[in-house]
Parts: structure tokens; sequence; C-alpha cells
């Protein structure tokens, strides 16, 4: 009888208990994000579509090999023994699995995983991403960075090759295409060097190119 | 035909189709969904002869309760692909004889009786006189009948105890 | 139907030229249209308010976009997608009792919205036994859903009817047990009068009438009547975990939302009878009849409905040994000590 009673009272018990909690979150601020309208932050770490640095991609197809879906094509024209010129860095996210195996095997680290994730298309085609012109501004940078020097390269280049240097000629204008320097050391000084000198002109684009 | 009327009749042939339906059928649980608008159709003829009480009563216990009974009980005793009632016509013979006796009963009592035509009353409430009749005048019988209630139930009880208890040995 | 026929003037004077067995049918079809109409609208906005509570206690926000002010004409959507949807039958179905359960099912909600007292004036039939009537009505919605369970020939439903019935008749006597302690109070049966007994303010309302037992009694009434309209924790024959969708596994379309809606309506109809009985009707609290009376019992009857749903949304289902040991060993004991304590304090005190 005893038990009885105490059941009865525990129940009613644990009830108020758990009406309590529910009415409070009631009011408590929702946690959803109207996610179309509004942006959704993501996590530090998260792996979403790939950044190409295309000025230090050397084009060593490292991520394309550690690819474990072969989703990663690189098209390049070797330009001289330290130059090379990336004309296209594609991945088909049909096939990628977002897993981050291209990430570390990168000797320049220029292939970083970024926040978007939005690939939603009414053409599966359109999910073959080309990372050079995804990552327009990168490009631009690096070809106004590299104007004087790459100039030069196809000057030493015209005498050889000369329908290659005819090419990178007419893709100087193209803001897709990087022209990627061996020696990463040196690009880093060269840049630096850049952003003081032409720091009124540029300031805008470094600024939204600095990670 | 007044309006009234015409419910009636429709109401009466609910009834007597449903009642029909539930003595025809070979299907035994259509049979007991259609009692249910039987038992519907005689708490509404309860309404036309102004007897409320009764016909929230019919509703409550027939329709909502015996019949619930009746389908718990249909569903759990046989099996799921819908029991066909077979008829013996050693058994439908003696049936039909007693329902027959049974109707001409009626029918010659409702042919002989005196039929006061009268006009129609407003409806007055029942439940009143109909509870101080049963605490009053018919204490009595009241009181029988919850005793024979609680036998019933002990009795079911009992049935149920040892039924259960030869299954756990 | 007369009542409403004598109480609205200008149908009064429109159908005064008629005879009297069309104008009854007028009347009758304009009471079930109104009455039709207050359900569907009532189903509608209930949909849209449980979708919206839930959210907020789960700390979501529910519909947002339809109708664009916190998508309140989400019903309305539903409803139409619901409408034009295809109504599959199982082949191996009982056709004839697929097809009738969920309208015996909405039948049972909306007669039972008949006699429900709006306002002094506004009722569409003061019935003499209503109470009664409202209890034996809401009692038939389980053999629809019986019905169903047994017409899709699909074992959860089978066991969802099973457990209706199981629970209906269980649950009956403590909901007439709950009834009684204001029955006895206001001694009559019919809803307007029991209104009209509670006038006059919160202190006159039947709820503190038999004192700490009346107060029991509501909420005694409050929890059987949960489980009657089989609204969770005791939502059993639906049990989504368990049995899909219970009963209403294989329904689609229109006979979905007859389901849908009839829920909605047996539960405002229980709200209804709890506030009717024990808080006054469309009494206000303070007894000053400033408010109309319809807005006084939508006021207390959302809030029932809100606590219905609070509870929904904050309690797990119940076990079926749970369920039989609450309604037998609780509710049922609980209701007759109810009854004989209302009756000894409203004739001592």
């Amino acid at each position: 009888m005893r038990a009885y009673f105490r059941n009865i009272y525990e129940g009613l018990k644990s009830a108020v208990a758990g009406l309590r909690v529910t009415f409070g979150y009631l009011f408590k601020k929702s946690v959803t994000v109207h996610y179309p309208f509004e942006e959704v932050k993501v996590a530090n770490g998260f792996r979403g579509l790939h950044h190409l640095k295309v000025d230090i991609c050397i084009a060593c197809n490292q991520c394309a090999n550690a690819c474990p879906v072969s989703c990663i094509e690189q098209t390049f024209d070797r330009i001289d023994k330290e130059n090379v010129l990336v004309s296209r860095f594609s991945i088909d996210y049909n096939k990628c699995l977002f897993c981050w195996y291209c990430i570390p095997v990168c000797p320049t680290e220029c292939i970083t995983m970024g926040a978007e994730y939005e690939l939603a298309t009414f053409d599966r085609k359109s999910l073959d991403y080309d990372l050079v012109a995804r990552g327009e501004r990168t490009a631009k940078r690096n070809m106004t960075l590299f104007r004087e020097e790459f100039v030069q390269v196809i000057e030493k280049v015209r005498e050889k090759k000369p329908e290659l240097a005819e090419k990178a000629e007419g893709l100087m204008g193209d803001p897709r295409v990087g022209l990627c320097g061996r020696n990463p050391e040196k690009d880093k000084s060269a840049s630096s060097g850049f952003v003081e000198e032409e720091a009124d002109s540029q300031a805008s684009v470094s600024e939204e190119v600095a990670p | 035909m007044s309006f009234e009327a015409s419910i009636w009749y429709l109401v009466a042939l609910l009834t007597l189709g449903t009642g029909a339906y539930v003595v025809f059928t070979r299907n035994i649980v259509r049979a007991a969904f259609a009692l249910v608008f039987t038992f519907l159709g005689v708490a509404a003829m309860y309404v036309f002869l102004r007897a409320d009480f009764l016909a929230a009563a019919q509703l409550l216990i027939y329709g909502g309760g015996i019949t619930v009974l009746l389908l718990f009980g249909v569903m759990l005793t046989h099996r799921h692909e819908g029991m066909e009632l077979k008829l013996d016509p050693l058994k439908a013979l003696p049936a039909v004889a007693i329902a027959g006796g049974f109707f001409v009963a009626i029918w010659s009592a409702a042919r002989r009786a005196d039929w006061d035509l009268v006009a129609p009353v407003e409806p007055v409430g029942t439940s009143e006189a109909i509870g101080s009749a049963i605490m009053t005048t018919h204490l009595l019988p009241f009181e029988e009948i919850s005793v024979l209630l609680l036998v019933v139930l002990i009795g079911a009880l009992f049935v149920a105890r040892r039924s259960g208890e030869e299954e756990g040995s | 139907m007369s009542e409403l026929a004598q109480n609205l003037t200008l149908p009064g004077a429109l159908l005064a030229g008629l005879s009297p067995g069309v104008a009854a049918m007028l009347v009758m079809f304009a009471s079930c249209a109104a009455v039709l109409g207050v359900v569907a609208l009532n189903g509608m906005f209930l949909v849209w308010w449980e979708r919206k509570i839930s959210a907020h206690i789960q700390s979501r926000v529910g519909p947002m976009t339809t109708g664009y002010w916190h998508g309140w004409l989400q019903s309305i959507a539903d409803g139409v997608k619901l409408l034009l949807k295809e109504n599959i039958i199982p082949l191996m179905a009982d056709r004839w009792l697929f097809m009738l359960a969920p309208l015996v099912v909405f039948m049972s909600a909306f007669m039972a919205f008949v006699p429900i007292p709006w306002g002094e004036k506004l009722i569409v039939a003061d019935l003499n036994v209503g109470v009664l009537y409202i209890a034996a009505i809401t009692s038939l919605s389980a053999i629809g859903v019986i019905m169903a369970g047994w017409a899709s020939n699909n074992k959860w439903s089978l066991y969802g009817g099973m457990r209706a019935a199981a629970q209906i008749v269980s649950y009956e006597i403590p909901v007439g047990l709950a009834l009684v302690p204001a029955l006895l109070a206001s001694s009559t049966l019919s809803m307007q009068g029991i209104v009209e007994v509670q006038a006059g303010g919160i202190w006159n309302w039947n709820i503190f009438a038999g004192g700490p037992f009346t107060i029991v009694a509501f909420g005694a009434l409050f929890l059987a009547s949960l489980a009657e309209v089989n609204r969770a924790p005791f939502d059993l024959p639906e049990a989504e975990s368990e049995l899909v969708c219970g009963f209403h596994t294989e329904y689609s379309g229109m006979c979905f939302a007859f389901f849908f809606l009839a829920e909605y309506s047996e539960m405002f109809v229980v709200a209804v009878v709890a506030s009717v009985l024990y808080l006054g009707g469309w009494h206000d609290p303070l007894g000053l009849g400033i408010l109309p009376g319809p807005v006084v019992l939508m006021a207390k009857v959302l809030l029932l409905v809100f606590v219905q749903m609070w509870f929904r949304w904050t309690f797990p289902r119940l076990r079926v040994d749970q369920l039989m040991y609450l309604a037998w060993k609780v509710l049922t004991p609980l209701g007759f000590i109810n009854v004989f304590g209302a009756a000894f304090w409203l004739i001592l005190v």
C-alpha cells in the first residue's frame, strides 16, 4: 500500500519536473538557422569545397595520386625547368567524397578545403569544377605579381617553343590562369615585395586574398 | 411526408438494413461492425420517441461499449484471414422456427394493440424522472442488478484465473 | 437545432415564409455547415499551433515560410496537398470498411460539436443529456479506429486497433467517474444548464464546488480524456516507434486527412467538456460578462489544448501495462473517492 502511494507520488513529481523543463524550453531561443535565407556557420576544420592557391601549385600531381576516387585532374604546360603553367585543375564533385586525403600530401600546401558546401545543380556535368577558375582572385594577383618575371620567361621560351610562348601570352590577359614557380620561398618574398610597392592600388585585392 | 417522417424512414431503413446484414453475412467481423449501425439506428429511434436519456445510454453502452468488447473478442478468438460462418441446415431450421414464432407473436400483439395517435409533444428531459424512479420506487431492483453484475464479474474473474493457472503449469 | 433558429433573428425572418418542414431542413443544413466550418478551421489552426509548440519546445521554429508570417497558411497548403493526393486502398484490404472507417471517426468527432454552448444563446442544440451525449459520441470513434485497424489487413494496423479497443474500454470508466462530481454540483446533464449554474466569477465554478475533490476530479478528467482521444502520452494505437502509424498506417490522401482532422477535433471537444464542466464555460473568471461568450470559451479551451500539446511533447509513451495500471488502479479508485467526497462536500459544506 505504501509502495502504491509512493509510486503515484513519484510519478506526479517526475511529471511536474518534466513539464517544467519543456516549458522552459518553449521560451528559449531556437537554434534553427533559416538556411536558404541565412548563412550556416560551419565548424573549424570543415571539409567543404577545395581551394587552390594556384600561384604556389607546382603541378606535382600528388593530390591526384592520393585521391581514392581519382576525381582530380591537372592540366599544365611546362614553360621551363623552373616554371609551370597550370591552366586547369579540375575536381569532379560527382566523385569526390571529401576525404581530405589530397590535402596533407601537397608539398606546397596550395590545396585546402574551404567552408562552402552548396553543390545542388540541375546538371551533373556542372559538378566538374575547375579550381583555377574558382580561385579567380588568387590567379589575378598571381598574374600581376609575376608579370615581369612571366614576360622574361616567355621571352626565354619563345626561341625554343614559339607556340607555347604564344599560348602563354594569350593567356596573360586571362585572370583564370596561374603561373607557378618552383620555389615557394622565392614566391613569398616576391609577393611581399609587391604588396609594399603597390599597396594603394591593390589593397582591396590582397585583403580578400589574405588567409 | 414531413421532414421528420422522412428522416424516420431513413433511420428505419438503416436499422433494418444493417440488422439484416448482421444476420445474413458470413463475415463475422463485418457482422459485428454492422451491428454498431443497428444500435445507432435504435438509438435514433429512441430520440424519435422522446427518450433522450435512453438514446444516450444506448449509444454509450451498446454503441461504444458492448460492440467494442464484441469486436475485441472476435479479433482475439479467430484467425486473421476472416473466418466464414458455416450454415448448418439442421441448426438453421430451429432458428427459423423460433424467429418466425417470435415474429408472429410480435406481429399479432402489434395488430391487436390499441394505438393512440397523439400529437407530437415537445421533448422534455427524462433523465431526472429516471434517476428519481431508480433511487426511490425501484431501488430494490436496481440494487439487485448491481449484485447480479458483481456476481458475473467475480465469475468472469474466476474463469479467467483458472485458465491462466493451467497455462502456467 | 431549433434553438439556433430561434436565437438568430435574421434566419428566422428569412425562414418565416417557408413551410415548417423546409425551414427545419434548411436550419439543419445551415447548422451542419456551421459546425463543419468550425471543425475545419479548428483542425487547421490546431495543427499549425501544435507544430509551432512542438517546434519551440524542441528549440526549433516550425513552419516559417508559407503565408510569410510564421507559416500561418501551412495547414491550408497541407490540406490542399492531401486533397489532391491519391487515395490508396491496399489490394487485400476490406474495401468498404476501409473507406467507412475514417468517416465513422470523423462523424463521431463532428457530432460531438452539436451540444457545445458557445454563448448565452449560441448553441446548435441544447440537449437535455448533453454531457452523456458527448461521452457516448466520442466513444464511437473507437469503433472507427478498430474498423480502420481491421480493414487495412495489416498487422500493425490491427495491433493499433486492438490497443484502441482495450484503451477505450478501460478509460471510459475513469472519464465517466470524473464527469460525475461536476454533474453533482450543477444537478443537470445539459451543457448549457451546467454553464448557467457557474455564473458570476471564478469562485462559482464547479472546480471549486466540491473542495479538493472537484479539483482532483478535474485533473483526472483531463488525464483520462487524453487517453480517450489517443493523445500522447497515451497514443498507443498509433505508436509510431512500434506500429509505424498504428491504425492509420495504410491510409493516404483525404482518408488520412479525415483521421487527422478527427484527432484535433476530439482534442478540442474534450477540452470543451473539461472547461464547460469545471471551468465555467463561456463565463469569464471575474463574472463581468464584458467579453463575448465564444471568446472566453475559446480562451479556456485553447489553454487546455495547449496543456495537451505540452504533455505530448514532454512525456514518453506509456507501456500497455502502465496504461492499464493507471486506468484501473489509480484513476478508477480516485474517481470513486472523488464522487463520494464531492457528494458529501456538497451536502455538508
